[in-house]
């Protein structure tokens, strides 16, 4: 390649990528960047916050299952990634942030705009790098991204003075090595071993997080769970890999998992962990958390396995070969079969609720029920985040695009956007609070701005409603701090920023209101109000096993 | 009681800071680290000391078997290992000695963990 200067390299490393779409947001320390773009093959987002570029490649990488790249300028535009930054490393979700830095021998000086954000983001990064030299940026390039995408993947901050950018070097792209990107088989004993506790098993239960998907083994989870036939529970980012419509799946455990999942678990005889971490949203207290199983856990990331439970047999790296090499008939679990499909069918939900009002898990339901199998729900973080994870139906665990490990209110939106731009060929809906929207509603205007037909469902509950619900429920109703009663209009909110939207009170309306979100072209706003004191049910107190759920009225039976 | 734990780094920006960041933030207490650089200045071998420090539970240590696999996760780190009980070296000054307890040869992860209860 002839001699070039660094941003132009770096513009050409991300064509080199397959990149066809990165957000940002441009300033000083960024700027030979932002020139050498100008004229690139791929397309540039301008969101309104640097924030917004972080969570729409991360909507962008998980919708699409490509690498997502945002950029910002250093200082303040590099440290308003940093929550997105650290919901990518939460969730594991392959970005790769570039920020501009000020030029290399201002570093260390407190120069204008200089924060060290290599060091801020140390704990939030899989890898990072700051590029010292020109010369340095064909493998920094190309590593980045392998390590983003490859093992368990995660965000990685490639921060770039700008004398770099400017500089002038023989800069050519390096190949790929794909040898390096294949994940290791897992080994021969520890499948043996699983597979002795299988069919040992009486009770056994597999409890599935994001990791499946995210390794590309649903085909083979799916025949590993129709020739065993054994139960499944997901986690929030596991819901989808195996169909909500298929018998054998319980629904999500947890806090607010469903009364039948979090039984079978707490009774089951082995624990089969797949691509999950035991989180504690999942375990509620840990000791008491399925104690009378063994475990076999099955993830791409070593240091999991032992982390925070016991294993029994841990199988680590490409849970493909090991899910099809365990995927034989286990006859003698067909009674605990039974028993939880009889838990399933006690425990069921109750979607009659009275009142005229809307009930929105029985709209979340039907939303689900209508959508096709193009359809991507993102959800931003609060009580209508639960209500889409238990009564939405998942299909896919790629459809469902959710702030699980870091619960970053703001995530919906501008996830929607990279979302919607990462799969142009599906609907894009994003589910949100009156709390959370307003965390990035500046992000209309991007959705204006290039016609992004992403559509939002907000769940007004005039209310930060997760914390009113603790509030209610574990500080003797002593509400601080949550009432929202003065919410702006959000219809004429939505407006102003020239995208259509109409409101929705009654239980009437919503029938119509969901064909109108499965079916307009555009960008669209339906502002659904409900009752402030609705509850997400069921609920495991803080620090409580999962055994003690506190279920609701009108709820489940 | 504490642990040693050997650790080969590429000597890459921000690779020590990384893995004491690692150790520490894991709930681990650091008493003691040295780190050397090769003569090629292009890999650093650290000893560092440490004891679980943040319990998992009132009375339930951290278990300190899943610290060499927190650190082989870093991009930067070649190995991370455990020294042997019986093979840990005294404490020694800094730049005192070879720092470096005997490597016990490197086994292929299978994933499966001790536990302490
Ligand atoms: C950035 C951020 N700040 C604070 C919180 C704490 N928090 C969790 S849920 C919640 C309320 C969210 O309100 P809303 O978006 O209206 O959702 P609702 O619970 O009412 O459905 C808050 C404040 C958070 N998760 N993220
Ligand atoms: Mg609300």
């Amino acid at each position: 390649m002839p001699e070039m200067r660094g941003a132009e390299f770096v513009c050409r490393a991300l064509e080199a990528e397959g990149v066809d779409t990165i957000f940002g947001y441009p300033g000083g320390a960024i700027m030979p960047f932002y020139d050498a773009i100008v004229g690139a093959k791929f397309k540039h987002i301008l969101v309104r916050h640097e924030q917004g570029a972080a969570f729409a490649a991360n909507g962008y990488a998980r919708a699409s299952g490509r690498v997502g790249v945002c950029v910002a300028t250093s200082g303040p535009g590099a440290t308003n990634l940093v929550t997105g930054i650290a919901d990518a490393f939460m969730d594991s979700v392959p970005i790769v942030a570039i920020t501009g830095q000020v030029r290399t021998f201002l570093i260390g000086t407190d120069a204008f705009q200089e924060v060290d954000i290599f060091g801020i983001t140390l704990p939030i990064v899989k890898h990072s790098f700051l590029v010292r030299r020109p010369e340095d940026l064909p493998e920094i390039m190309r590593d980045a991204f392998r390590i983003a995408r490859t093992g368990r993947p995660g965000p990685v901050l490639v921060d770039i003075p700008r004398d770099v950018q400017e500089g002038k070097a023989d800069l050519s792209l390096l190949p790929r090595n794909l040898e390096e990107e294949r994940p290791p088989a897992p080994s021969k004993e520890s499948i043996q071993k699983a597979a002795k506790l299988l069919r040992e098993a009486r009770k056994p239960i597999l409890y599935v997080g994001g990791g499946v998907g995210m390794a590309n083994a649903i085909e083979e989870f799916r025949g590993f769970v129709k020739a065993t036939q054994i139960p499944v529970v997901h986690t929030l980012k596991g819901l989808g890999t195996l169909p909500a419509t298929d018998p054998l799946f319980l629904g999500m455990l947890g806090m607010h998992g469903f009364k039948q999942s979090n039984l079978a678990v707490q009774e089951c005889d082995l624990l089969v962990c797949m691509g999950a971490r035991f989180d504690d949203r999942a375990t509620g207290k840990l000791a008491e958390f399925a104690p009378n199983a063994k475990v076999i856990h099955m993830d791409a990331d070593a240091s999991e396995v032992g982390k925070l439970r016991r294993t029994e047999a841990g199988i680590v790296g490409d849970i493909r070969p090991a899910l099809k090499a365990l995927t034989e008939p286990l006859p003698q679990v067909a009674e605990w079969r039974e028993t939880c499909l009889q838990y399933k069918k006690d425990y069921a939900w109750n979607y009659e609720a009275p009142g005229d009002g809307v009930y929105v898990p029985a709209m979340l339901k039907e939303l689900g029920e209508k959508a096709d199998d193009k359809t991507i729900i993102t959800c931003d973080v609060g009580q209508h985040q639960m209500w889409v994870a238990q009564h939405y139906g998942f299909r896919r665990p790629e459809h469902h695009l959710t702030s699980g490990g870091s619960g970053a209110m703001g995530f919906g939106l501008p996830a929607a956007i990279g979302a919607q731009l990462g799969r142009p060929d599906c609907r894009v809906i994003c589910v949100s609070g009156d709390g959370s929207i307003m965390m990035n509603i500046q992000e209309m205007a991007t959705l204006k701005r290039y016609n992004i037909p992403v559509k939002i469902l907000l769940v007004d509950n005039q209310a930060l409603g997760m914390v009113r619900q603790w509030q209610e429920l574990f500080f003797a109703k002593k509400y601080s701090e949550i009432d929202l009663w003065d919410n702006p209009d959000f219809v004429k909110l939505s407006e102003a920023f020239g995208i259509p939207a109409f409101f929705v009170r009654e239980r009437k309306d919503v029938p119509r209101a969901i064909d109108r979100l499965l079916n307009e072209r555009g960008p669209l706003f339906a502002h659904v109000s409900i009752e402030q004191a609705e509850n997400v049910w069921p609920l495991v107190p803080p620090a409580k096993s999962n055994a003690e759920m506190m279920v609701g009225d009108k709820t489940q039976k | 009681m504490s642990t040693t734990l050997n650790v080969r780094l590429r000597h890459d920006e921000g690779a020590l800071q990384r893995l004491l960041g690692q150790i520490g933030r894991r709930g681990y207490d650091i008493l003691d680290v040295t780190a050397h650089l090769s003569a090629d200045g292009k890999t650093f071998d650290v000893r560092v000391e440490f004891e679980p420090f943040i319990p998992m539970a009132p009375g339930k240590p951290r278990p300190v078997e899943v610290l060499p696999a927190l650190c082989r996760k870093l991009a930067d780190v070649v190995s991370a290992e455990l020294a042997e009980p019986a093979a840990r070296p005294p404490a020694e000054p800094p730049g005192n000695g070879s720092p470096h307890a005997p490597r016990p040869p490197a086994a292929k992860p299978t994933g499966d963990m001790k536990w302490d209860e």
